[in-house]
């Protein structure tokens, strides 16, 4: 957080500043649901807060929930700032997972701890940008619209990681389940404290690397162009082609690390299972930032929070813990709502 | 008719009319008389308020204080009321749908008490007036075939077809026409006067003003600072000095003495074009077998009615779009496949005939534009440094003296004469080898054109080359060493302006040349 607060500019921090306001307009709508249902909100609230942020293992929860969350939302506002609606976050972390399992288990415990993860991260990052990079070249070389190449193809990483875990890659000592098996100890992502692994720490230094891309330098300054008038960028000699297709190698490099990191750091096997949803939620927490890296940041924080959460919810109020959905739908078209009239600012 | 105008009732006056958008004040105090049978003229610069005027007069503005009288009487004007009233309006940007028939588009804004006629009914009508006034009309024919000029003719049958109409107002009608068709838009307005029409021409061209007007009124800085009469004479210089402004006043260009220093013979090529064709969008051949030199050091005019091939020439040029056949040839050597980035780097550049859709990032400041193909960008490490850029901006005389806005400020919000003034100040300031500039004077008052005029000379006189698109033909007269006409998918030319006329060039402009050895006959006559 506080990497944040140095590095947001004044727009940014009015930004921050709706933000709260949508979201706590949000929370006060819930509150009517729940009261609604019987459920005591204030009561409900204040235990979803005090279990998550002021405990120990809520935090580290919390953290370990947003940080694909983070990974994939930077990555989506990469290629959003090209002008690309990139909702296939989803698709690329499962085949940057799938990519890394498969590089984990075949290098079992044959490297160096150190070295066995860089190469199990970069599997990630490779398998992510392959899978963002066809949705590129189908968009620049068949004009093909991005939103439903990145979007069909998650379901069909989603069949290729579930044909993997049945077939080849399923752990023959898992009793039948469709899971691959553990990679070795010496791959895990170390620790920082309790539960909490070094992913978050790479997705936050992700994060600064991205902000300091787009906003600093001269290919930030090409990208922010392509995205706010391709045909400005053309006439000013820009490779709109080139920097639409390196934004989404990019962005899909990035979901594709959050995959990586999650095998690495949480799941240590892939399931059909793994990090689903969380593409979605990465893209939605990229647009309630309205495609700031920076912002970004908290708002996958918020999302990661708001599922931990779900939880808690259901513990305390005996709703089930999908209720949040609600929650988070609510903020989303609080966001659009705030987003109104956004073009004519 | 002239002196005892004065007893009679204006048919519509304005008395201290004002209208502020916030802390802005658009129009102040604005006093206006127009007469039964006449032509009042507004002239003004750019954002001199004149739109804001017109617009209260339609009531698509409500006035902040003052009032509107009509016959002598207070009307509160809405746009319905001004309708029932007989004022009609023929707006810069034309109201008409593209996919219906003139006929349709006519029908379409008949008042209710109307509709119940017959279409034959309403196409003798259309006829009758276009018989009457001189604006051919076809009603059968879809407005997107149609160009500018056949477009505000069905506007202008539009709202003649009213029958109470008796007030006209014109804003900027003469932006969109060809030389020619000015002249009988003139007399059009002419005989709608002698019909008993009134008429409010809003405009900042003087010549045509002048030939018609009973009345001219100066805007400026949202005042009327002037009223003059046909019959105490018009002044032109008087006129210009006033709408200008004192400290600007009668800056007269001597193009003559521009074009003396060069000399075309000994003069290097800058670019050459052989059997050049060109494609549009729709991957048609819009302009074939072009052969054009363009030489170090030359202003080249290209006339012709905007929308016939010239922002395919000028984009294939520049490598934005591929040629269907041809090479191009730029300082010697062949680039007739290189890429934008190359041509920008060898010493091109490109005023966009639409620099909102071509060149303006929404949300960026004019320094960010700035050095888009333009200025140097400045590095510190591997980020950029605006510091240093804002700096070399803000001290660039070039900057300066086009009258670019503060360059803090977001380029897309700003008017179309700031972002023109951008995007020449960003064209000229790398003093570019080659300049491909489209109407790099559209949307600029008088004051400002002229600046871009001299300018341009100036960028001649260092040995660049230019190639200037215009409609104003009085513009590319001026400015042009040679011209030439794109017509009929063809280019015509060259002509050396002083030995032909704008009539002729008018001429081929609206018909083309009917045959090759005519062509030839003008091609040989013009040198």
């Amino acid at each position: 957080m506080t990497v944040n607060a140095t590095i947001l500019s004044k727009p940014q921090v009015k930004n921050a500043g709706k933000l709260l306001a949508v979201l706590a307009a949000a929370a006060l709508l819930f509150a009517a649901f729940l009261l609604a249902n019987g459920a005591d909100p204030l009561a409900i609230y204040s235990n979803m807060i005090s279990s998550t942020l002021f405990t120990p293992y809520g935090i580290g929860e919390v953290l370990i929930k947003s940080t694909p969350l983070i990974l994939i939302a930077v990555g989506t506002c990469i290629s959003a700032k090209a002008g690309l609606v990139n909702v296939g976050g989803e698709g690329q972390f499962a085949i940057g997972a799938l990519f890394s399992t498969a590089a984990g288990l075949s290098i079992g415990d044959s490297l160096p701890s150190f070295m066995g993860i860089v190469v199990m991260m970069l599997a990630g990052v490779f398998g992510g940008a392959i899978w963002s990079g066809v949705a590129g070249i189908l968009k620049i070389r068949a004009n093909m619209n991005e939103t439903l190449t990145t979007l069909i193809m998650n379901y069909i990483a989603y069949q290729i990681v579930s044909y993997f875990v049945f077939n080849d890659l399923k752990d023959p000592d898992s009793f039948n389940w469709p899971q691959t098996a553990k990679i070795a100890h010496s791959l895990r992502l170390p620790r920082i404290a309790g539960k909490i692994n070094l992913g978050i720490l790479i997705a936050l230094a992700a994060a600064v690397i991205v902000w300091l891309l787009v906003r600093k330098t001269k290919w930030g300054y090409s990208l922010r162009i392509v995205g706010g008038n391709a045909n400005a960028a053309l006439h000013a000699g820009i490779n709109v082609e080139m920097v639409q297709i390196v934004a989404m190698l990019l962005s899909g490099a990035l979901a594709g690390l959050a995959g990586a990191i999650e095998i690495a750091g949480v799941e240590e096997r892939l399931r059909q299972t793994t990090g689903v949803n969380y593409g979605y939620l990465g893209f939605l927490a990229a647009w309630m930032a309205w495609n700031d890296p920076a912002v970004a940041v908290l708002t996958a924080a918020v999302i990661g929070f708001l599922s931990v959460s779900g939880n808690v919810l259901e513990i305390s109020s005996g709703l089930p813990s999908s209720a949040i959905s609600i929650l988070m739908a609510i903020v989303l078209f609080a966001i659009l709502w705030k987003g109104k009239g956004r073009k004519s600012e | 008719m002239g002196s005892d105008k004065k007893e009679l009732i204006p048919i519509l006056e304005t008395v201290g009319l004002t209208k502020k958008f916030g802390d802005f004040t658009a129009n102040s105090d604005i006093c206006l008389k127009l007469y039964e049978n006449s032509i009042h003229a507004l002239c003004g610069e750019n954002g001199a308020g004149k739109s804001t005027l017109m617009k209260m007069l339609y009531g698509v503005y409500k006035p902040t204080s003052g009032k509107i009288l009509i016959d002598g009487k207070e009307t509160e004007i809405t746009p319905q009321k001004a309708m029932e009233c007989g004022i009609g309006m023929v707006f810069q940007d034309f109201r008409l749908i593209p996919a219906f028939t003139a006929l349709e588009n006519i029908m379409l804004a008949l008042p209710k008490s109307e509709t119940h006629r017959k279409k034959s009914e309403i196409k003798k009508k259309i006829a009758e007036l276009s018989e009457k006034y001189g604006i051919p009309v076809d009603p059968d024919r879809y407005v997107w075939e149609m160009d500018l000029g056949q477009r505000q003719r069905v506007e202008i049958v539009k709202v003649l077809m009213m029958h109470n109409t008796r007030i006209l107002i014109f804003d900027e009608p003469t932006s969109v026409l060809t030389y020619n068709e000015v002249k009988a838009f003139i007399e059009m307005i002419q005989k709608l006067r002698e019909n008993g029409y009134s008429i409010v021409l809003i405009t900042h061209k003087l010549n045509e003003v002048m030939s018609c007007a009973d009345e001219i009124s100066v805007l400026r800085h949202g005042v009327i600072t002037d009223n003059f009469k046909r019959e105490d004479g018009f002044d032109k210089n008087t006129i210009v000095s006033r709408m200008m402004g004192e400290d600007t006043a009668h800056r007269v260009m001597n193009y003559r003495e521009a074009k003396k220093h060069f000399d075309y013979d000994n003069a290097p090529d800058c670019l050459v074009c052989r059997e050049l064709s060109l494609i549009d969008d729709h991957g048609r051949c819009i302009i074939g077998g072009i052969n054009l030199t363009v030489k170090q050091g030359e202003i080249l005019g290209v006339a012709g009615i905007s929308g016939r091939g010239q922002k395919e020439l000028v984009e294939t040029l520049f490598g934005l779009r591929i040629s269907l056949s041809g090479t191009t040839e730029y300082m010697g050597t062949n680039i007739t496949k290189a890429g934008i980035h190359r041509r920008i780097d060898a010493g091109m550049a490109l005023i966009s005939e639409d620099p909102k859709r071509d060149n303006v990032v929404p949300g960026m400041s004019i320094y960010e534009h700035m050095v888009l193909a333009g200025a140097p960008i400045r590095t510190k490490g591997l980020g950029i440094d605006w510091n240093i850029i804002k700096e070399e901006l803000n001290n660039s005389k070039l900057v300066h003296t086009l009258g670019v806005p503060d360059i803090n400020r977001n380029l897309a919000t700003l008017s179309g004469g700031n972002i023109q003034r951008t995007v020449l100040a960003r064209a000229i300031i790398k003093a570019p080898k080659l300049l491909l500039a489209s109407y790099p004077s559209r949307g600029l008052d008088i004051g400002t054109v002229d600046i871009v005029h001299k300018t341009l000379i100036e960028l001649k006189k260092h040995g660049s080359a230019i190639i200037l698109i215009s409609e104003d033909l009085d513009e590319l007269f001026d400015m042009s060493d040679r011209l030439c006409v794109i017509a009929d998918n063809k280019i015509y030319g060259d002509f050396i302006p002083d030995e032909t006329t704008p009539i002729e060039i008018g001429e081929i402009m609206l018909g083309g040349v009917k045959n090759d050895s005519e062509r030839n006959d003008i091609v040989k006559a013009a040198g």
